[in-house]
């Protein structure tokens, strides 16, 4: 009769030994989480690119516009064979970050030729900077003529 | 006759209420962990983010235990400086922790970043961007208060990949987070050359982090005890802080307990939290710190010699650990750590210092496992009648 009751109390025992393990590994498994975080991103990015203004005769017969952004034009009448006319202009960054003048091109007519100076190819502009430059030109015929002059921009990092 | 034992009976009822108590408990806790969405109601905690640092936003960042996290992001701008202090000369690729990356010799974009008061979210903002500019956020993560876990997911929404490659590098999926350990990662933001002016872009990378459901516990300063017969507290010495050197050893082989944060050279205000070995020859004594299981040490600084106390640069007795002649620091949250110290004679004392992390689970106060021994438990389970049960 006592063997009996000391089975049931043991089993009793084990019932509550099983029973309190389940119980901790249930709490254990609810109270590991899961949680995501983030990292949100914001990229603003910049304005880029050159212009030129400012177009300014400094010789009589010569004309000089911009045709914006990065076209100058210039018209000589009248022009005199082996006479050279001139004007000057700016070069502007009109962004917010440094470029380069990639390329300097000339459109002319047959038997004119022009220069720039002082800008030329590979020159860096940064944000807020204007460069002053000047065109020349001169033909070997007297005659009227036209031309352009165009400016490409890059960012100084290309 | 059936003898029914109400005091064991009540025992069972106890443990199971004990039981439901933790769970309840634990399952509070996990409802009441912070989620994206329930930021709202949420007092601001320490979360998963343990720090952040951009790379372009003009200052070196030194995290311990890494050191410089960003060297290069001096606050520069060589050859055009539009941001002064903010910012550097940028970077043009990605940067490594520790690493000096590649930059261009221009200050023209500017990467700040931050973290958000929870630490749940990082905002990382990127200003005068422009192609080719590459920065680098940096940041730590682990699991609060958990002493492990595992990156389940990382998940970089990058609406405008034509115009910005955004990439993590550092963590990866189904990477544990280990013992309380911290885990840095970073995020490169690429532009790119399709990219507009004048234009916002923005990304989104999600990490989904699973943890534990234990507590780290704290962590504190620590020191060998050689009981009453070897163990002089510092306080009888004339300083203000608590510890021991313990002497004089003769010859032998000791081992003394290692008690963090007992204030006071009193042991039942702290934690039990390793035992510490001095195996000494007569010339050559190796000294042995060690921890229990689940415990970590981040540095260890020892003085060994026939002095009571070690002494600073002026001849004077110190207590101050950073002035013992021996020392690891920092260590990698190491269970085990050793010194061999030569050159010895005659009695020595022996002042071992430790800067140790406990689990709370895993003692805290005078509740530690290091008191129950190796046969604690069961002592215990039979004081409060385990026997009885058969009877």
């Amino acid at each position: 009769m006592r063997k009996r009751n000391r089975n049931r109390f043991a089993r009793v025992g084990l019932l509550a030994i099983a029973l309190l393990v389940s119980l901790c590994v249930m709490g254990v498994g609810y109270s590991a989480w899961t949680e995501t975080i983030t990292v949100y991103g914001t990229v603003e990015t910049a304005s880029w690119g050159g212009g030129l203004s400012d177009a300014v005769a400094t010789s009589e017969n010569i004309t000089l516009s911009v045709a914006p952004p990065d076209t100058l034009n210039v018209g000589v009448s009248h022009a005199q064979a082996n006479t050279e006319y001139t004007g000057t202009f700016k070069v502007n960054n009109t962004g917010t970050v440094p470029i380069r003048i990639e390329s300097i091109v000339f459109a002319l007519p047959p038997n004119v030729t022009a220069d720039i100076s002082g800008v030329s190819e590979g020159d860096q502009i940064d944000p807020g900077e204007t460069k002053s430059a000047g065109v020349s030109t001169s033909t070997s015929e007297g005659k009227s003529y036209d031309f352009t002059v165009t400016f490409t921009f890059i960012l100084w990092n290309e | 006759m059936r003898r029914f034992h109400f005091a064991k009976a009540g025992l069972v009822c106890l443990a199971v209420v004990v039981a439901l108590g933790g769970l309840g408990a634990a399952y509070g806790y996990a409802s009441g962990t912070l989620r994206a969405g329930d930021m709202v109601a949420m007092a601001c905690v320490t979360g998963p983010f343990t720090w952040v640092v951009s790379n372009d936003d003009g200052k070196v960042t030194n995290i311990s235990p890494y050191g410089a996290i960003d060297p290069g992001d001096d606050g520069g701008g060589t050859n055009y400086d539009k941001w002064g202090g903010q910012s550097s000369n940028d970077p043009s690729e990605p940067q490594t922790r520790g690493v000096v990356c590649a930059r261009y010799d221009k200050d023209v974009a500017r990467t700040t970043a931050w973290m958000s008061c929870d630490h749940q979210e990082i905002t990382v903002l990127v200003e005068n961007a422009y192609p080719c500019y590459y920065p680098t956020v940096f940041f730590g993560l682990k699991c609060p208060d958990s002493p492990s876990g595992t990156i389940t997911d990382i998940v970089i929404e990058n609406p405008y990949p034509d115009a910005l490659t955004v990439t993590t590098s550092g963590i990866y999926e189904g990477q544990p987070i280990s013992q309380c350990g911290e885990v840095t990662g970073a995020v490169h933001v690429h532009v790119e050359q399709p990219a507009a002016q004048n234009a916002v872009y923005t990304f989104k990378v999600s990490i989904t982090i699973q943890c534990g459901s234990t507590t780290c516990g704290k962590c504190d300063t620590a020191y060998a005890y050689g009981g009453k017969c070897y163990a002089k507290c510092f306080l009888c010495c004339g300083f203000s802080n608590w510890g021991w050197t313990n002497g004089p050893l003769g010859p032998g082989y000791y081992e003394f307990e290692l008690w963090a944060g007992a204030a006071g050279c009193d042991t039942s205000k702290g934690t039990l939290v390793g035992w510490v070995s001095v195996d000494y020859n007569g010339s050559r004594a190796i000294v042995t710190y060690n921890v229990y299981a689940g415990n970590y040490m981040t540095a260890t600084h020892l003085y060994v010699g026939k002095n009571r106390l070690p002494k600073n640069g002026n001849g004077k007795e110190t207590v101050a650990p950073g002035q013992y002649p021996y020392k690891h620091d920092p260590l990698n949250n190491v269970t085990t750590d050793s010194y061999t110290v030569t050159g010895l004679s005659g009695n020595i004392y022996v002042v071992a210092h430790a800067d140790v992390c406990w689990q709370a689970n895993n003692g805290g106060g005078s509740w530690n496992w290091g008191n129950w021994g190796q046969w604690g438990w069961w002592n215990w389970w039979k004081g409060w009648g385990w026997n009885g049960w058969w009877h």
